[in-house]
């Protein structure tokens, strides 16, 4: 398991600033995409009905349909279950050292990806449509030097103090270790 | 050709043997990947009661059935559906 006090690689002083996920609402939404699936059966079950066909009450016809709602109900719970665990363990940390991005990717792959903060270039956070405004998140992207691909961290709360913070963050680091975000070779 | 309907549940069983291994490889994921604490902990122990509820309203669909006769495969594919 993780521990925030004691995360790998662990620098002398770090301490851990942020911890973030997701906003809520991905998991309202996740709520939403389950309860609509598990009404399909209950849908097609009351269609049958209104036709007229009771196959449910038909011998063979009957248990197959059983066992194909089991089999359904079961791979639904799967899924929503999966798509629980990716939500809860796709998480950014941000120390006043580094930032550690730790993402699901499936259930066999799983990346961790390391930024300094002194390497920060730039940080911008965006807020776009009218749900994400009224509940306040958004993506945060953080650019670093060189080719380098960009931090993003999707829909997490308040994407606007997580910028200030980040900025605030790496000034101080910059200050305490150098600057690295720049590409040219003095 | 006449077939005991009790042989359906062989696919079945590997159904629950195959999303049993999925839930198993997701709680692995947050026991060894999460944050630790008391929420990752309810999340586990959340994972283990859901599974088993799940598993507990299918058999309980499945008991419901007579086990006991069996399938005529021309009559299977001839769709005699029971009107209401």
């Amino acid at each position: 398991m993780i521990d925030l006090g004691n995360l790998p690689n662990h620098e002398r002083d770090e301490v851990t600033k942020l911890f973030l996920r997701r906003h809520w609402i991905s998991l309202v939404s996740l709520g939403f995409t389950g309860l609509a699936l598990l009404c399909i059966p209950a849908f097609f079950y009351a269609t049958m009905r209104f036709i007229g066909w009771n196959f449910i009450g038909a011998p063979t016809l009957g248990i197959i349909a059983g066992l194909l709602l089991s089999t359904y109900l079961l791979l639904v719970t799967v899924i929503l279950m999966t798509q629980f665990t990716d939500y809860y363990l796709d998480t950014w940390i941000v120390t006043n050292c580094r930032i550690i991005n730790i993402e699901l990717q499936g259930l066999f792959s799983r990346t961790i990806s390391e930024l300094h903060l002194n390497q920060i270039q730039d940080v911008t956070s965006e807020t776009i449509g009218m749900l994400p405004t009224f509940l306040s998140y958004g993506n945060v992207y953080i650019q670093t030097a060189g080719t380098r691909e960009r931090f993003n961290f999707q829909n997490v709360d308040n994407p606007e103090d997580v910028k200030e913070l980040i900025i605030e963050l790496s000034d101080d680091d910059k200050r305490r270790h150098g600057d690295a975000s720049s590409d040219r070779i003095v | 050709m006449e077939l005991p309907v009790l042989y359906l549940l062989i696919p079945f069983g590997l159904v629950i043997l195959l999303t049993t291994l999925f839930v198993m490889f997701n709680f692995f994921h947050i026991a060894h990947f999460g944050l630790q604490g008391t929420k990752t902990a309810l999340v586990l122990v959340g994972y283990i009661a859901i599974y088993v509820c799940a598993l507990m309203f299918v058999f309980q669909i499945l008991s419901s059935f007579d086990w006991s006769q069996t399938i005529v495969l021309p009559d299977l594919f001839s769709f005699k559906i029971p009107l209401i």
